[in-house]
């Protein structure tokens, strides 16, 4: 479904070159649960903005489906990865003035579902993740399983078909770690593609298939 | 419709802020119209006052007592022009300020003291008078309401027949009696006999009665301006002498000299409005600019996550104007009815909105602050929906 073909990322900020990306191929197949493997620094949160249209290749070429994304203009990009793609992000990323349920509507919002639609959909996926009970709080009242969990709910409310993951279970206990990847696996199973990047191998074991990045290169590295 | 209930939804999330900004650009708005109405004000009084030198009695000299306290206007270092004209106001309503003038039918001059020379006080007593009067307080003087019924002094009786009107400074003043001699009149008792009377209340009196008065009134000196004529070193020479034996401190001045007085104070006063007015204006759109960019670009992690969760540049940008737009409608909402509070409880010339003066000047400030909004907030949007998501989540990992 997915194919990167010999992309390169160079940051020039701070009149500082920084390739973090060096001639990257990446397929991606439908359905698939991959994890990214790396150490801090090594390009892994690049690899995964450019994944999910949220930052441009410097050069090479990004095939999603028959659509070539590095050829997109800006808006049709951003039409792309809401209709594609899910994002988790390392932090949570929740607007913490809105309520959980805010907050987890915020995708169906912005494809302009209709109201009665929206309010089955986000207590729909509620109930799938466990946080119905949270949905009128806000998210520096809730612990950090149930953020991540908003989080996740907020990323499949919209049904996309790809799900990418920065380091869901960073910030998370060990166990509580767990319970997410097991929620991802549940997802996964439902049909999903999924991306998961983590520097942590027992994480990383939840996945299909296994590619490591180390100073931008690739390596696929299946099962250790 | 969504575009709105976006903008509502952020309105409902950042109700403090938004709040405040909101507070913030009512207040600018606020400060820009007491600006303009004061300025308004100030040039109204100040043409009424020099066209009256100018044309309503062709034998005009005016007096004016030297103020004797300047500390008191509490318009003191607010500035130096509406200082100066305010006090002018401030005086005259408190009674303490005469502007009078002096009639001389005389070809050969002026003669202060002299029974040809009468001193005419147009003062609050002469208006609380005709508003006496206009209160039915006395029955035999009913005002009709256009001018202002006053009393001739003995010395006048005859010079200003019962009947006769001539106007002053705008306003028409209607002779419907006269006082005999060592007589006032008290509001509540009418005319009555005081040899001591140099009430207020009392408007005809002569020049040496005028003279002998500031002392009375805490007054330590006259302004005398001279209609220019044959006679005038010869009169200044009498009012000089004149207030040599009075002890009095007169100034003398001849009318010309005085009008380009007012002209250049006039001048001076509208440059120092004008700096004023950019200063004020500068606070206005520093003050709304900064509160609208800023309450947009403290949101650019919220407006990231919208952005990388799918939401269009187009949404966000038409959300912000949106919001923009509610702010704005409260902002002259709140200011408009604040102004018309001020002004039923008679603050009239303090909002330029409430004020009889100029509607223009309204338009033009809501005109601004719309303007200032829609600027701002298109400056700041288009600045954020230009970034990749990421580089609005940086911060977010
Ligand atoms: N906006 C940027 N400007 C310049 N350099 C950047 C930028 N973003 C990332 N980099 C650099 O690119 C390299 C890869 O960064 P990236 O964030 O992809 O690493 P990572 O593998 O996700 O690390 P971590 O595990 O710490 O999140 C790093 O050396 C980083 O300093
Ligand atoms: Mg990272």
């Amino acid at each position: 479904m997915i194919h990167i073909i010999n992309g390169n990322k160079t940051y020039n900020s701070y009149e500082v070159k920084k390739e973090a990306l060096r001639d990257v191929d990446f397929h991606i197949g439908a359905g698939e649960f991959v994890a990214i493997m790396g150490t801090s620094g090594s390009g892994k949160s690049t690899l995964l903005h450019i994944l999910g249209c949220m930052d441009r290749l410097s050069s090479g070429q990004y095939l999603f489906g028959e659509t070539d994304i590095s050829k997109l203009g800006v808006n049709e990009w951003h039409d792309f990865r809401r209709e594609h793609i899910s994002f988790v992000f390392q932090n949570f990323a929740l607007i913490n003035q809105y309520t959980v349920r805010e907050n987890i509507m915020i995708p169906l919002k912005a494809n302009h579902v209709a109201k009665t639609e929206r309010v089955r959909r986000v207590n729909q996926v509620a109930k799938m993740l466990g946080i119905e009970d949270i949905l009128n709080k806000l998210p520096p009242h809730i612990s950090g399983g149930q953020q991540q969990r908003t989080a996740i709910a907020r990323a499949i409310v919209g049904d996309n078909e790809l799900l990418l993951c920065d380091e869901p279970t960073g910030a998370l206990d060990k166990k509580t770690g767990i319970e997410v990847m097991e929620i991802l696996r549940e997802i996964h199973k439902g049909g999903k593609t999924i991306v998961v990047v983590t520097h942590d191998a027992e994480i990383a074991e939840y996945a299909d298939r296994i590619v490591r990045i180390e100073d931008g290169v690739l390596f696929e590295n299946p099962m250790q | 419709m969504s575009v709105f209930s976006i903008a509502w939804d952020s309105i409902c999330a950042h109700r403090h802020s938004f709040f405040v900004a909101v507070l913030m650009c009512t207040f600018a708005a606020f400060l820009s119209s007491v600006v303009i109405a004061n300025a308004v004000s100030f040039s109204e009084k100040e043409k009424k006052y020099s066209d009256s030198v100018i044309s309503d009695h062709e034998k005009t000299l005016l007096v004016k007592p030297l103020y004797p306290d300047t500390s008191s206007s509490f318009f003191d270092g607010w500035s130096r022009f509406l200082f100066e004209m305010n006090r002018v106001n401030e005086c005259e309503q408190s009674g303490s300020f005469f502007r009078s003038v002096i009639y001389s039918e005389d070809e050969n001059g002026i003669k202060p003291g002299t029974e040809k020379m009468v001193l005419l006080c147009i003062d609050e007593g002469i208006c609380n008078l005709g508003k006496a009067f206009a209160n039915g307080e006395n029955s035999k003087l009913v005002s009709d309401g256009k001018s202002i019924p006053i009393l001739a002094g003995h010395t006048y009786a005859k010079e200003y027949p019962v009947g006769s009107s001539f106007t002053c400074r705008g306003e028409t003043y209607v002779v419907v009696g006269s006082l005999p001699k060592d007589a006032e009149w008290i509001p509540e008792e009418g005319i009555s006999n005081n040899k001591d009377a140099y009430s207020v209340e009392r408007c005809f009196v002569t020049f040496t009665d005028y003279l002998e008065a500031h002392p009375y009134y805490g007054l330590n000196g006259a302004y005398v301006i001279l209609q220019d004529n044959a006679n005038v070193e010869n009169a200044k020479k009498l009012l000089k002498e004149h207030a040599k034996t009075c002890g009095i401190d007169i100034s003398v001045q001849t009318i010309d000299s005085y009008l380009s007085g007012v002209i250049r104070a006039k001048q001076n006063s509208e440059r120092d409005f004008l700096k004023e007015l950019s200063v004020i204006f500068l606070v206005c759109i520093i003050t709304v600019s900064a509160g609208n960019i800023a309450t947009i670009l403290l949101r650019k992690r919220e407006i990231g996550i919208l952005y990388s969760c799918g939401y269009s540049r187009r949404d966000i940008l038409m959300s912000l104007i949106a919001e923009a737009g509610f702010k704005a409608v409260i902002c002259i909402v709140l200011w408009y009815m604040v102004s018309l509070l001020s002004a039923r409880r008679g603050w009239y010339d303090v909002w330029a909105i409430a004020s009889d003066s100029k509607g223009i000047f309204l338009i033009l400030l809501i005109c601004l602050v719309v303007a200032l909004f829609a600027v701002t907030t298109l400056y700041s949007g288009i600045y954020l929906v230009r970034k990749k998501p990421i580089e609005m989540l940086e911060d977010c990992g």
